[in-house]
């Protein structure tokens, strides 16, 4: 881990010279984004044209750029013995103490600004709130990578203080010594990119364009009319059909090529590096990360994929950690687009030593839950009969059937797909209705259980099991009651023999 | 030194084979007062309903919050017989629950934190809850009302030495 330079982080050290540009950047920049509804007004309406409209966004620019200057200029941050000290404010002064055996992860980013000017942002999680989440705005490239050595190597160094490690893990560590390496190339991301998240950026679509519709809709129309009238008027015409099919496969072919375009952009160069227990990935076009994240602080291993990805022997591999308290928003975890088998089972390998894990005989939950899970489809159906009832419409009432069938589809789609093993130390449940995910958690990182059965699942013995990680709940719903009981006291009986630590 | 021998699955501790021990009469009260509380609560909103809005369906409207509310009300009062706890060598065990019964199981080498809380009346009653924290983020935590607040204090003070002796077994096994 020598590097060229040395760096001295025992003094405090100040942020690079040339991260004023990015005080800069960053004032422009949320300027900008507050004020651009207005900008784009004035542009459009030509009617606030006055200078002391002008001189307002002046007095606005000028306050941020000289609150962040002297942000800049007074943050520093040093490490003393075992602890990072980051110091910052002017009036308002405020000191962080931080041991470095309690930070999580060292992560390098860069946005746009940070690349063109060539430093990294470093974000330091630390067990805990995300309060005390830390922030290095602006380090070159060696320095962040020596100052990320030296904040993670103690977790290294004394392992007395990490926790699991049994025999087993350090011949593993000695067997992983040659750096492996995974890569993505261009065309798995393409492919990847192709199939994946169909649902959410259709989502992110249809929230898009209803704003742009909307924002347009205020310039180009009168209060009275609506570009919905327009659409209406144009489809009632005979040509009905057709703009229906244009329309349809349109939006599929925008989804997919926004898809494509958001993957490529996100995960461009994708590069991981499995060493000594540690997976570091680097990638992205525009905005760069380099994220590390030590095997034993992985909770939860998932992997997904769907047909066509099945076809291409392609996964999306999900790896969670720890997810703060506080904001929800920001799920930690590290997402790997376009693995093949091979390459998804030296993954696993590393975090976990251990081989993926045969899913042939496995549970399933009881068929009882299809009537459930039917039952529940009812309710939309009956009351959309209902509401056709009162406005005089039954005769449109056929409408329902292809949709009620297509969510009995889902649903018995869902239900084949859903399969559970409970094998050596990992709870493993497959599942989804179209991109199937497989997710294995380790028994050892589970917090709590609890096993649930209603009355009325009592005499076919059914029940349903909740078990609690730091990155998420995993439910086992409707499965065999006596099944789930040896299930929960087997989990218990490891957890507690073992005492292997969680994190 | 670490041994793993081989073990039949008749031979791992069973939690449904445990005696539960129910909370204290006096939480009854506590129930009681907070029932009222909610029924309080949807009446009032009834009344204000029945003088403000002049139209004839509005009953429809207070009829179902006056059931929703007495319901919220009695459940709690059925229910709280079933709430039971237990506290074995080592997890802890709350159950709850008349329609849907769950049973809540957490090991002490997963907690995080204890911590006692008192509203006034249970101040008053001289009872505690006691809350048991574990890392996971949503819905983890475990209450267990209706103790006394001597039992409440000592089980914490056994929770924390038992958590201590855990961590460290745990730190001796590397």
């Amino acid at each position: 881990m020598s590097q060229k330079i040395s760096y001295n982080f025992s003094l405090p050290n100040k942020l690079d010279k040339k991260a004023l540009f990015l005080v800069l950047g960053t004032t422009l920049y949320t300027v900008a984004r507050a004020a651009w509804p207005i900008i784009a007004l004035m542009f459009v309406k030509r009617e606030f044209k006055s200078w002391y409209f002008f001189a307002v966004i002046g007095v606005i620019i000028l306050t941020t750029f000289v609150t962040k200057l002297i942000n800049y200029f007074y943050f520093s941050y040093q490490v003393v013995d075992d602890e990072l000290i980051i110091k910052k404010g002017w009036l308002n002064k405020s000191t962080t103490v931080v041991k470095l055996d309690k930070i999580h992860e060292v992560n390098l980013n860069q946005k746009f600004v940070h690349k063109i000017i060539g430093l990294y942002l470093v974000n330091i999680d630390t067990a805990g709130s995300s309060s005390t989440e830390i922030e290095i705005n602006g380090i070159d490239f060696q320095k962040a990578l020596a100052l990320k050595d030296v904040l993670t190597s103690s977790v290294e160094i004394n392992p007395e203080s990490r926790t699991i490690s049994s025999e087993e893990n350090d011949e593993a560590i000695i067997e992983d010594q040659s750096a492996d390496k995974i890569k993505i190339s261009l065309i798995s991301l393409i492919k990847i990119g192709l199939t994946r998240n169909y649902l959410q950026t259709f989502g992110l679509l249809i929230a898009f364009s209803f704003q742009i519709i909307d924002q347009l809709q205020d310039f180009f129309y009168k209060d009275d009319a609506s570009v919905y009238d327009d659409i209406f008027e144009a489809s009632y015409d005979e040509y009905l059909g057709l703009v229906g099919v244009v329309l349809f496969f349109g939006l599929i072919a925008v989804v997919v090529i926004f898809n494509l375009a958001r993957t490529l952009l996100t995960y461009y160069n994708y590069q991981i590096n499995l060493k000594d227990k540690h997976l570091t990935a680097s990638y992205g076009l525009t905005d760069s990360h380099i994220i590390s994240v030590p095997a034993n602080k992985v909770q939860m291993f998932q992997f997904q994929q769907n047909y066509f990805q099945k076809l291409m022997n392609l996964f999306e591999v999900k790896i969670k950690q720890v997810e703060s308290n506080e904001d929800n928003k920001k799920k930690k975890g590290l997402i790997i687009p376009g693995v093949n088998h091979l390459e998804l089972n030296t993954l696993f390998n590393v975090i976990f030593s251990n081989n993926l894990i045969d899913l042939k005989n496995g549970y399933k939950p009881h068929i009882r839950v299809l009537a459930i899970k039917i039952a529940i489809l009812c309710i939309p159906a009956i009351i959309s009969l209902i509401i056709l009832y009162f406005t005089d419409s039954l005769l449109f009432s056929w409408i329902i059937l292809p949709f009620f069938s297509l969510g009995c589809l889902l649903i018995y789609m869902g239900y084949k797909n859903e399969k559970m093993v409970f094998k050596d130390d990992f709870v493993i449940l497959k599942s989804g209705i179209w991109d199937i995910t497989t997710t294995y958690l380790p028994i050892d990182k589970i917090q709590k259980v609890s096993i649930s059965q209603s009355y009325f699942q009592e005499k076919r013995q059914i029940g349903s099991l909740n078990l609690y990680t730091a990155a998420g709940i995993i439910t086992l719903y409707y499965y065999d009651f006596n099944m789930l009981q040896r299930m929960v006291n087997e989990i218990l009986y490891k957890i507690e023999k073992n005492k292997h630590s969680w994190m | 030194m670490f041994e793993n021998t081989l073990v039949e699955l008749d031979e791992i501790p069973q939690y449904q084979e445990i005696t539960f021990s129910g909370l204290h009469n006096n939480y009854k009260k506590i129930v009681v007062l907070n029932s009222l509380i909610t029924l309080l609560l949807g009446v009032g909103i009834c009344i204000v309903l029945f003088f403000l809005i002049d139209e004839i369906e509005k009953l429809f409207a207070i009829i179902s919050i006056l059931v929703i509310s007495a319901l919220l009300a009695l459940l709690p009062l059925i229910s709280y017989k079933k709430k039971k706890y237990a506290f074995r060598k080592h997890d802890v065990l709350f159950k709850k629950g008349l329609i849907f019964k769950t049973t809540h199981i957490s090991p002490y080498i997963r907690l995080q934190h204890v911590v006692i809380k008192q509203g006034w009346y249970a101040k008053k009653l001289g009872l505690a809850t006691l809350v048991m924290y574990t890392a996971a983020n949503n819905f983890s935590d475990i209450s267990i009302p209706g103790l006394t607040l001597e039992e409440a204090e000592r089980w914490k003070f056994f929770l924390m030495n038992r958590i201590q002796e855990l961590n460290d077994e745990s730190e001796n096994q590397l």
